[in-house]
């Protein structure tokens, strides 16, 4: 049974919606000075439920070639509140802060979600596929 | 794959094997406590049962000894010696040639029975030489990165394992397996007079270098594999279709190491969905030449504090139960719930849980083991609300077709 209570960060929906296929690659240690914002895709929790699954993900944060906010080698899905900085070169992560391009963060509560074509993934999740390398699975990590 | 230009091995004859009877009225095996515990905790770490190390380690003083002085004395026929096995616990002896009525006098004297094996094509000296000189032969070629070597099936073969270095970024393309045994069996058939091999060689080329000489046990770190940065706890070691390998929870990520080794384990698949919910599960196997044990960490992270899975039951409700994480160590609640079903607020609904009256778990516990003395019951999921879920053990066959390993 799949739950669709994916969302899209408010903020930033719009920018993926109007062009998240053409923008630019961008490298995780060159943040953007200029051009389409970056698109943070963000999870809507469940307000029925406290419970987290209990593995840890991390790694630098980046934005691959479809213009979306990685974390290490993965899609990035964070938590409910977290948006994009307003210059795009980084994310408030909500109950971790600030985090630009380019920096490493460790040990965040998290869950991998694997990418397949048998199953849809979360909204957003398809659009944010890297064309040149597209990831294989995508970090939910939760709030604290 | 025979190579027709390999130089030739030593003829020998099959070896004939004398039981030499104990003669001695001692046949009592007294173990110390040292030896009580240090057998104890080879019977953890090997999965042989205490019992038979005991059988078999039944006059291992005397007999060591003893063969120190038959070695010392008989240098140009002693082989090799050890202990028997769980089918045959009699220890053993290998000759190239009869060693002399001193030497059986003085095997008669043992608590045990002893085989003397005769007509071993080579002595320890010779196959020492052979050892070497292999292992330095496979080190002088390019595009060899490590090897190794030793004497096995008493005294009878050596078997050799090396790793091939990875060509980096276009470089040069490694060497046939073919030609890098030839090479070396040529370059130790020189060294002996009469140009052949004293024992036959056997090769085997491992894929990836392992850093840890440990087996695959329970309860031990997972690590993503791409950068070894913290990730899960592996569950018990299971059989799938054939296959033996490593349970974790699904929601962990696929590309993971065996705490810092690669080439250890291997990605295969998740467990089924239920009706209602995703079976938090799956299933990494073991790559070839790695062992796996029924062992899990349950109370420590010294050896001896790793049980054996000696049963595999779904838990029922009151009783108490236990975990292991890496991030919470060892701790114990009581079940409260049976065929519990959640939906995680970061993933998806999971079903075939368990859960317990207090919370005892914390990030990076996913996938370990939770168990009752040495009976699996579950493999860690999540938390939340105050209490903590693990995914039943019957779901591993249910929905993941797998069996963990018991004594």
């Amino acid at each position: 049974m799949r739950m669709l209570r994916w969302a899209f960060g408010s903020l930033v929906a719009v920018t993926a919606l109007a062009g998240c296929s053409s923008i630019p690659a961008v490298s995780p240690s060159a943040p953007p000075a200029t051009g389409p914002m970056p698109t943070l895709l963000t999870w809507s929790k469940n307000p029925t439920s406290d419970f987290r699954t209990d593995a840890l993900a991390g790694g630098v944060l980046g934005v691959n070639d479809a213009g979306c906010f990685t974390l290490h080698t993965e899609i990035l899905m964070a938590p409910p509140g977290s948006a994009a900085l307003p210059d795009g070169t980084g994310v408030e992560m909500a109950g971790y802060g600030i985090v630009h391009i380019g920096e490493e963060i460790r040990n965040l509560p998290a869950a991998y979600w694997d990418i397949t074509p048998d199953e849809p993934s979360a909204p957003g999740i398809a659009e944010c596929l890297s064309a040149s390398a597209p990831e294989k699975e995508y970090v939910v990590i939760w709030d604290r | 794959m025979v190579d027709p230009d390999s130089p030739s091995v030593r003829t020998m004859e099959e070896l004939t094997t004398t039981r030499v009877h104990s003669r001695t009225n001692d046949k009592t095996s007294v173990f110390s406590d040292a030896q009580l515990t240090d057998l104890a905790t080879a019977a953890k770490s090997t999965g042989t049962s205490l019992s038979t190390l005991k059988q078999i380690h039944r006059g291992v003083d005397a007999f060591m000894k003893l063969v120190a002085l038959v070695r010392a004395s008989n240098p140009g026929v002693f082989v090799q010696a050890g202990l028997g096995s769980a089918e045959d616990p009699t220890p053993w002896i290998v000759f190239t040639d009869h060693p002399g009525d001193a030497v059986q006098r003085q095997l008669e004297q043992l608590p045990t029975d002893v085989d003397v094996l005769v007509g071993a094509p080579a002595n320890e000296s010779e196959l020492d030489l052979q050892v070497e000189a292999l292992v330095a032969a496979l080190g002088a070629q390019d595009g060899i990165q490590s090897a190794s070597a030793g004497v096995v099936e008493k005294g009878l073969t050596i078997k050799v394992s090396y790793t091939r270095e990875q060509p980096q970024n276009g470089g040069g393309i490694p060497a046939e397996s073919m030609t890098i045994t030839h090479q070396a069996l040529n370059a130790v058939a020189g060294k002996f007079a009469d140009g052949e091999l004293p024992v036959t060689v056997q090769f085997q080329e491992s894929s990836d270098p392992i850093s840890t000489s440990e087996a695959i046990r329970g309860g031990r770190d997972l690590n993503r594999a791409d950068d070894n940065v913290a990730e899960c706890t592996a569950g018990f070691a299971v059989d799938r279709n054939g296959e033996r390998g490593i349970l974790t929870a699904q929601h962990c990520r696929t590309g993971l190491r065996y705490q810092s080794s690669l080439g250890v384990i291997q990605y295969v698949t998740a467990a089924r969905n239920s009706k209602s919910g995703r079976t938090d599960l799956q299933f990494h196997r073991k790559l070839p030449d790695i062992s796996i044990t029924k062992q899990f960490r349950a109370t420590g992270t010294a050896s001896s504090d790793d049980r054996t899975v000696d049963a595999a039951v779904n838990p029922v409700v009151g009783q108490t139960a236990c975990h292991w994480g890496r991030t919470t160590g060892y701790s114990c609640s009581t079940i409260e719930s049976t065929n519990f079903c959640v939906d995680y607020a970061n993933w998806e609904v999971a079903c075939n849980l368990d859960s317990t009256v207090t919370q005892i778990d914390q990030p990076g516990d996913s996938g370990g083991p939770w168990f009752l003395g040495t009976t699996a019951i579950g493999i860690h999921s999540g938390g939340g609300a105050g209490m903590s879920l693990f995914t039943r053990i019957g779901a591993a066959t249910d929905f993941l077709d797998a069996t963990v390993q018991q004594q």
